[in-house]
């Protein structure tokens, strides 16, 4: 043997560098979008609360209120978005031997888990700085809810990816299954609010789990009713585990759609 | 040591599925010079990536001993938006090869005034042709595996091209599959046909042809039978 592959650590992250690079590559602002996309989404949705007249229904700022609804949300959909789009993307490297669909995955997982970091303290310092909002109480908390939105969506992002490789109508189906998840998530709303038949059906939206804890950890005093974060950590498990045998058998059986 | 021990291999469709192989057994050894003459559409590139170890058969068993490379010239993880020079430090850094010796060797093989710090879609298609050829004989392999392409460019770039690849065959093995009898000879020193989805050992190249003309037109017989 002339000479060794490169180990999965350095491997990983050139991988997350041409990630980076490339994503975002052509325009002007190039990777500066991955922050300024979820900003310009907050503002957009605070002048909604504004137009609509609407209330936060505790005692903070809308602003912090939407940011803490729509961060969990926006992490776990640009996580999913981000892992079903690197295979078919990079699937080219996969000719440089020691590269694998898994490694794709992973590398573009990382990378999620780093800009959806920057972004969340981007935001949160932003609005604590500009508009006064207070230090969350229980910040553990708030990085245990952000933490497992992502897994969230590196489970079911990972599934998508895999079962998208195989399935052209599963990979275009996915976006609309996924939007209501915009409107089950607690954006714009608390669980407490709700109305118990309502809360009762909510209470399966793994994403209203996380949007509650973050809420619980971030605002002093407000307790929800459903803020278990093992009910979305055990789906994330779940699509992950479930994707495993999945991704074995596509690869096994040269099923995916975009051929090598 | 290339080992195909009984592998199979079928077209990936899920319906209507054709061999490739059937039940092939070979050996190929460390710094063999091994050409294959295939027929256009017998599955040639399926076969090379199965050779590089990017693909696995769907029956039976393949060890590779050593490192292949990627099918010569191979341009597809080249990104468009990227500059020749991250293009290349990526992929060289993913073999655990060091980035600058890729790039000193692109930037001197190649001729292309900075072709490192231009963008790869504003390469023209011969030049960026030789930086994937550059790219994939830089970095080092117990196996060249070259699927019809095994030099780029016009008539000079090619001597260049033959010259480089004589020295990297001093250390290397090569397995070539192509439907040329003329560059398998130049290349390689043992021959096998791919007849009737076999990889059949092959000592004359001309015979091999003729067997594969005739292949093909009792195949086109009896096409014309069915219908």
């Amino acid at each position: 043997m002339m000479s060794t592959y490169a180990d999965r650590s350095h491997r990983l992250g050139v991988l997350i560098d041409r990630e980076r690079r490339t994503r975002f590559a052509g325009g002007a602002i190039g990777y500066f979008w991955a922050y300024l996309t979820p900003l310009m989404w907050i503002a957009f949705v605070v002048i909604l609360f504004r137009i609509l007249d609407r209330t936060p229904p505790l005692f903070v700022g809308a602003e912090i209120f939407v940011a803490s609804g729509f961060l969990p949300y926006l992490i776990f959909r640009q996580t999913v978005t981000s892992l079903s789009r690197t295979v078919p993307a990079n699937r080219y490297l996969l000719y440089v031997r020691p590269v694998s669909v898994n490694d794709l995955l992973l590398a573009s997982a990382l990378l999620e888990g780093f800009n959806v970091t920057v972004t969340a303290c981007v935001v949160f310092g932003f609005i604590t700085l500009v508009y006064g909002a207070n230090f969350p109480v229980n910040l553990a908390q708030v990085v245990l809810g952000l933490s497992t939105a992502w897994f969230l969506g590196v489970g079911v992002g990972r599934f998508v990816a895999v079962v998208g490789m195989f399935s052209d109508s599963f990979a275009r189906a996915v976006p609309i299954i996924l939007r209501p998840m915009f409107w089950l998530s607690g954006i714009f709303y608390t669980a407490t609010e709700l109305p118990a038949a309502v809360r009762d059906i909510l209470w399966y939206s793994p994403l209203l789990h996380t949007t509650e804890a973050v809420r619980e950890g971030y605002f002093l005093g407000y307790a929800s009713p459903i803020s278990n974060l093992l009910y979305p950590t055990c789906i994330a498990a779940s699509f992950f585990l479930i994707s495993i045998p999945i991704e074995h058998a596509i690869t096994r059986s040269r099923r995916a759609r975009r051929r090598l | 040591m290339i080992t195909f021990d009984n592998v199979s291999l079928w077209t990936p469709n899920t319906h209507r599925k054709s061999p490739i192989l059937l039940d092939c057994t070979i050996q190929i050894a460390p710094r063999a010079r091994v050409g294959i003459l295939a027929p256009a559409g017998s599955g040639k590139s399926s076969i090379a990536r199965l050779f590089c170890g990017i693909d696995r058969p769907d029956r039976g068993c393949i060890q590779i001993k050593g490192r292949p490379s990627w099918p010569i010239g191979f341009a597809g993880f080249l990104h468009p938006e990227l500059r020749v020079a991250q293009n290349i430090a990526t992929i060289a850094e993913l073999c655990g090869f060091p980035a600058k010796t890729a790039l000193d060797f692109i930037a001197d093989f190649v001729e292309i005034p900075n072709v490192l710090g231009r963008k790869t879609e504003n390469l023209s298609p011969s030049e960026r042709a030789l930086v994937a050829y550059a790219i994939s004989v830089v970095i080092p392999s117990d196996y060249l595996i070259a699927d019809e392409v095994i030099t780029v460019g016009n008539p000079v770039i090619r001597q260049k091209c033959e010259a480089y690849l004589e020295t990297v065959l001093r250390d290397a093995g090569l397995v070539f599959m192509s439907r040329s009898k003329r560059q398998l000879r130049q290349y390689c020193e043992t021959y096998f046909i791919l007849i009737d989805h076999k990889l059949k050992p092959c000592s004359d190249l001309d015979a091999g042809q003729d067997a594969l003309n005739m292949a093909a037109n009792r195949a086109k017989e009896l096409e014309l039978s069915d219908v």
